[in-house]
């Protein structure tokens, strides 16, 4: 006969099972929760560090993938995903992927100011262009943007259902066979990843395919994005980096671009505005008392020059402070590239002076 | 009596298994806080691997002459503030750039006159930190000075600094702080 003592252990010992059992399994799912949570943290965080090393060095790189992910969403500078969002260290124009991504950094040079960013890419992707009009100067822009995105992605053109692509040495030898051709508008079913842009199209081309695709307007010098709600949404593009940004991640990452740009431009050109001071001023000491020290001095030119025999003070730095002076006046209203030309004019003019190096 | 010892017997048993559970969850979760501390102590050591790559890259301080960075412009030092240094590079770092220079550098500066002026300029600039009043006789720039601090993590390289005005490029030493550390 079972006796009391022994259904209450029975009973006892099951409540306990029952108990142990469900407190291990919810700490097992709390703990595998927390784990996956530390991948996918690690993983934005080493993609991060990737992008910072490829800004650094110049070196292209390559990023394994966000392959547990449900979500990766990228909105400069923040990359948002079922980890949270993470504000990335360096300026990067990606296109979200969950696979394999290639890392390329890409400088617009201005001599005494250089910006620098990092164009992050599936591995698969491609770029299809759908030329209107077939100009040099066309051929000449797509050639620059082509050549400044990574070398991992694959090129092409769009001709009506016709979609090719190669390699990027193949797509720019095609380029500058293609001089005359013009296209009609993209029909193509585009894979993933792919981008479409259409350049230099007259008002009547037109096609049906707006995600994923973008249109260039050389003359106007407007690009346009078709918006969730499929109306063009457009924006006024400087420099061919700007249309490599556009291409990359839509207006988000052309208004971020902008943002980054003239701030890190406001900043240097404060910097250079005072250090050339400083420089006119030191030159123009050291010519009155020859430095007997020096090794190889900057010419008698940067600080005075010779008229008639009279000593003059130089415009050569005069001309690149004052053109710096005009660049940071002209920062505060936004319309500022034409100075920034200037300022890159006047710097290379110290340069072939043998003021600056 | 028995029946109660046995009850209080299972009862110990089931304590001990009690406590045995919790001593491993103390386990995993100490090793998930351990895991989540180290990974800490990479974020920093990678912020100030960066913040010495990002400096010896820069245009804003290095000579653009030399693409490939680790050529500092003296006069770009000299006016660059802890503010722009902030903007450019992120808040809390701490940099110090000293040339490096003994009186050996004076040794082939022929005639005796012009030798004994090298090394008495030399002793003026020792350890004269640069200002725009001092340029270009001073071989120390330091920004951020108040950013220093006790727990910090410091990694130094060797640089080459341009002096702009008399054309000759000196070594030097870059040492940058981030807080951090032991």
């Amino acid at each position: 006969m079972i006796s009391v003592f022994q259904i209450f252990r029975v009973l006892i010992g099951l409540i306990v099972f029952m108990f142990v059992i469900s407190f291990f399994l919810r700490i097992a799912d709390m703990y595998s929760y927390t784990q996956t949570m530390g991948n996918k943290i690690d993983a934005v965080n080493n993609f991060d560090y990737t992008a910072m090393q490829t800004y650094t060095s110049g070196n292209p790189s390559e990023f394994p993938g966000f392959k547990d992910f449900e979500t990766v969403v990228y909105e400069p500078p923040k990359i948002k995903s079922d980890a949270g969002q993470k504000t990335l260290t360096v300026p990067v124009f990606f296109m979200p992927t969950k696979g394999e991504v290639s890392l390329e950094r890409s400088c617009l040079d201005f001599g005494w100011f250089r910006w620098c960013c990092v164009f992050a890419f599936p591995k698969s992707a491609k770029v299809l262009f759908t030329i209107g009009e077939n100009t040099p100067e066309t051929r000449a822009l797509i050639r620059k943007v082509v050549e400044n995105l990574p070398g991992s992605l694959e090129f092409g053109f769009c001709d009506g259902t016709d979609a090719r692509s190669s390699d990027r040495t193949q797509f720019l030898l095609y380029l500058d066979g293609s001089a005359g051709t013009t296209h009609r508008p993209c029909e193509a079913i585009l894979p993933d990843y792919c981008k479409l842009v259409t350049i230099n199209a007259s008002a009547g081309f037109s096609s049906r395919i707006k995600e994923n695709h973008i249109k260039i307007n050389p003359s106007s010098r407007d690009v346009y994005e078709f918006n969730q709600s499929g109306f063009p949404e457009s924006r006024r593009y400087r420099d061919w980096m700007d249309i490599a940004v556009f291409i990359t991640g839509g207006v988000k990452a052309l208004d971020y671009r902008n943002s980054d740009f003239s701030q890190e431009l406001a900043a240097s050109a404060g910097i250079m505005h005072e250090r050339s001071l400083l420089v006119q001023q030191r030159i123009k000491d050291y010519n009155r008392q020859p430095c007997l020290e020096c090794s190889t001095p900057l010419p008698q030119a940067c600080g005075w020059t010779d008229q008639g025999g009279a000593a003059h003070e130089s415009t050569a730095y005069r001309d690149f402070i004052s053109s710096l002076q005009r660049l940071k006046s002209a920062l505060t209203s936004g319309e500022y590239q034409s100075q920034l030309d200037d300022t890159a004019l006047k710097y290379d003019e110290l340069k072939n002076q043998g003021c600056e190096s | 009596m028995k029946s109660q010892a046995d009850v209080m017997e299972y009862l110990v048993l089931v304590i001990m298994i009690m406590l045995i559970a919790f001593f491993v969850l103390l386990l995993v979760f100490g090793f998930q806080l351990f895991t989540a501390g180290s990974e800490q102590a990479v974020a920093k050591e990678r912020r100030s691997l960066f913040l010495l790559q990002s400096i010896i890259s820069s245009n804003m301080l290095n000579n653009p002459q030399y693409q490939t960075g680790s050529v500092f412009d003296d006069s770009k030092l000299t006016v660059i503030r802890c503010e722009d240094i902030e903007k450019l590079f992120g808040e809390d770092a701490w940099i110090n750039i000293t040339v490096l220079k003994d009186e050996s550098v004076c040794d082939n500066v022929a005639p005796e006159w012009r030798k004994r002026n090298c090394i008495k300029a030399l002793k003026e600039e020792a350890n004269t930190l640069c200002t725009t009043n001092n340029y270009p006789k001073c071989n120390v720039w330091t920004f951020c000075g108040e950013n220093k601090k006790e727990r910090m993590i410091y990694r130094s390289i060797p640089v080459n600094i341009h002096r702009k005005i008399n054309g000759t490029i000196e070594l030097g030493v870059l040492t940058v702080g981030v807080p951090g550390g032991a």
